[in-house]
């Protein structure tokens, strides 16, 4: 309540009660007898309040703050009694009512000790009066007026003082419970294992949680206000995103489906992962579009889990059909044989018909090969582990390629910081690998050919590993083809299968490792990765 | 002067019956018996073995690993057993008297190659004396166990 406030409802109560300045020079006259007296009513006021244990609590203090609660009291009495009544005067009343609410002293109390006071003023007056009895009359009954007149004063101040501290109190309560939503909630975005990101209208982010700035490596304090497509988004997703966004605002809320996407999520380290996005328009308390809520779950362990078990289904299907087809394929392939060696015999003098038969037997040594090739790609890989020397691996496969290098000029040219360490590997399926790659570098290789490998530490994740790398000086590797050669049945020879890389790439895995085209140019580069340490 | 080694061979495939007896009679080999069937081989040879059976597996009546099975029951002859299924080139190897499996396809050297092996005694399940890209000696062996072993 403020003071103009209090001043104008005094006034009023004033001219309800009757007040006149003739009052306060009544006052002014009963004054001169009561003065003396208000040592003796301080004590009897304060020694009733101390016996009464409803009012004797709030006197705690000791003797310090009695004597300190006298004087005011005191003070109080010589001010009612000055016939001074301004606005200071209103001002301190009102001062007494808020202060007895902030102490929690009831209403009740005050009126009583009001009334004792009003008594023992009155019987001063009864008592020690001498002279007119009626000027006495109008003498008490002003000092009444004006003991109602503070009395109102402090009750109005005493109401609004007590409504202030329920609303008050109302509002901590409330507080609290929003601070206990608010701390649910924090905790809530702090430990879900789910991005929530919120963005203004304009797309720049507002923030985001810690499992996003885990995720993509950036710190939220450092990207607030960002364009937050242009902050976490593979740009060919961006617009996908942006259209999203989009419809949820001018389509009715509809499926949960209409209003997801997936997109690459690119991290700081520029690793991308797949996230399913859900976006929700905000609004604000005027319902004014407020922005979007993001929610974003990490797919890319699962669609790389179905996309193994999808593989997993292909090779199954691939083998079947392998086998089913191994019998009688092997029989025609075989009747061809007997029959192709038959008529080389009959043929032998004339040397045309012989180059013919030749013929025929490449093609059948191919079908031969490709159906090794594909039974052995699709055939489930069982290590058999053993310490081996990279090096002796390569130089076998090498060797084994002998028959490909007769009469051409080729080098092998090592530089193995590595070569010499002893990994625990399966020698057979590794010398395969790389006698696939090196059997490759040959087909695509001119003369003179030259194929280094290169062998040093690397990391694979966390873990130790090995790399061994081999360049040739060919015509290379077009970017395009760079992921596809690893494909099955993708061939660039004219004679080839299409399944040694692919199955080059199937035991390096099998292994734990990564093959890789690299980005050294000219001609090809192809990356091995091996883990050093002792497979679990 | 040694007489010529006496060969059975069987193979319910006409043209390669020919060719078997044909490369056989090349490399200078008496062929004993060219049967058509597994039933045929055991008629043929069981009261009088050849020196070496080379037979195919999958054949009508009676097959050749059957057939050769019964036969060494009673006569120690050494086997090479020709078959298109890899998962029968299972453990069926024996070294006394050798037993050896082929892989279809085969050409007169492979054949060259597997008789010198089970003559000399080094009899082994595989083909290591050919070069067969995405294959390894014993692979065949670790991807199905023998639900019969010969030997």
């Amino acid at each position: 309540m403020e003071l103009a406030e209090i001043l104008a409802h005094h006034s009023e109560l004033e001219s309800y009660v009757g007040w006149t300045d003739a009052d306060a020079e009544h006052i002014g006259l009963a004054a001169s007898y009561l003065l003396p007296y208000i040592p003796q009513i301080v004590d009897d006021f304060y020694d009733t309040l101390q016996r009464h244990p409803a009012t004797a609590r709030l006197l705690s203090g000791g003797a310090e703050q009695i004597a300190r609660l006298r004087r005011t009291l005191a003070e109080w009495l010589m001010q009612l009694l000055s016939g001074s009544y301004d606005a200071a005067y209103v001002a301190r009343r009102a001062q007494v009512g808020r202060r007895h609410a902030e102490l929690g002293l009831e209403l009740i109390y005050t009126s009583v000790a009001m009334g004792r006071i009003r008594t023992a003023m009155t019987q001063v007056l009864l008592d020690q009066w001498r002279g007119n009895l009626a000027l006495r009359g109008q003498a008490m009954a002003a000092l009444n007026r004006r003991i109602d007149l503070d009395l109102a004063i402090m009750s109005a101040m005493y109401e609004a003082e007590h409504a202030e501290q329920e609303k008050a109190d109302v509002r901590r309560r409330l507080e609290g419970i929003l601070h206990q939503e608010k701390s649910f909630s924090e905790s809530l975005l702090a430990h879900a294992q789910a991005i929530v990101l919120v963005v203004d209208p304009h797309g720049r982010i507002v923030r985001y949680n810690a499992y996003l700035e885990q995720l993509a490596g950036r710190p939220l304090a450092q990207f607030r206000g960002q364009d937050w497509l242009a902050t976490f988004i593979a740009q060919v997703d961006r617009p996908r995103l942006q259209r999203l966004a989009e419809h949820t605002t001018t389509q009715p809320p509809g499926l949960a489906q209409e209003r997801q996407a997936t997109a690459a999520l690119v991290t700081a380290e520029g690793r991308q992962r797949t996230i399913r996005w859900v976006a929700t328009p905000l609004t604000d308390a005027q319902s004014q579009p407020a922005g979007w809520l993001w929610v974003g779950h990490d797919v890319t362990d699962l669609l790389a889990a179905q996309e193994e078990a999808l593989q997993a289904q292909r090779l199954a299907t691939i083998g079947q059909v392998a086998a089913g087809l191994a019998h009688e394929a092997r029989n025609a392939l075989q009747r061809i044989q007997a029959c192709a060696e038959m008529l080389e015999l009959e043929v032998a003098d004339r040397p045309e018909a012989l180059d013919y038969v030749r013929r025929i037997e490449h093609a059948q040594a191919h079908l031969h090969q490709l159906f090794d090739e594909v039974r052995s790609y699709a055939a489930p890989i069982k290590l058999d582990r053993s310490h081996a020397r990279l090096a002796s691996i390569w130089r076998e496969a090498w060797d084994l390629l002998a028959p490909q290098r007769a009469g051409r000029d080729v080098r092998l040219v090592e530089h193995d910081a590595l070569g010499e360490v002893q990994l625990a590997v399966d020698p057979f399926r590794l010398m395969q690998v790389f006698r696939n790659i090196l059997e490759n570098a040959l087909a695509a290789c001119q003369d003179p050919v030259e194929i280094q490998i290169l062998c040093h530490p690397a990391q694979l994740g966390a873990r130790r590993a090995v790399q061994v790398v081999f360049r040739d000086n060919g015509p290379g590797i077009p970017p395009e083809l760079k992921t596809r050669i690893f494909e099955p049945f993708f061939t660039t020879k004219s004679k080839g299968t299409g399944l040694g890389m692919a199955i080059a790439q199937r035991l390096v895995h099998a292994h734990g490792g990564t093959i890789q085209v690299g980005p050294h140019t000219p001609g090809a580069e192809i990356i091995v990765t091996l883990p050093w340490d002792e497979p679990p | 002067m040694n007489a010529p080694l006496r060969v059975a061979v069987a193979d319910d495939e006409r043209d390669i019956r020919q060719f078997l007896v044909q490369v056989l009679k090349q490399m200078g080999y008496e062929v004993v018996c060219a049967a058509a069937s597994g039933r045929e081989l055991l008629d043929k040879c069981l009261d009088e073995p050849p020196d070496l059976v080379i037979s195919d597996v999958r054949m009508p009546d009676l097959s050749g690993d059957e057939a050769t099975r019964m036969l060494r029951q009673l006569h120690p002859v050494p086997v090479i057993l020709i078959t298109a299924q890899p998962q029968a080139l299972s453990a069926l190897d024996a070294v006394d008297p050798p037993l050896l499996m082929l892989r279809k396809p085969i050409g007169s050297q492979d054949l060259a190659w597997a008789i010198e092996h089970v003559l000399c005694g080094k009899a082994a399940a595989g083909q290591e004396g050919r070069a067969s890209p995405a294959l390894r000696p014993g692979d065949a062996l670790r991807q199905a166990p023998p639900e019969r072993p010969l030997a």
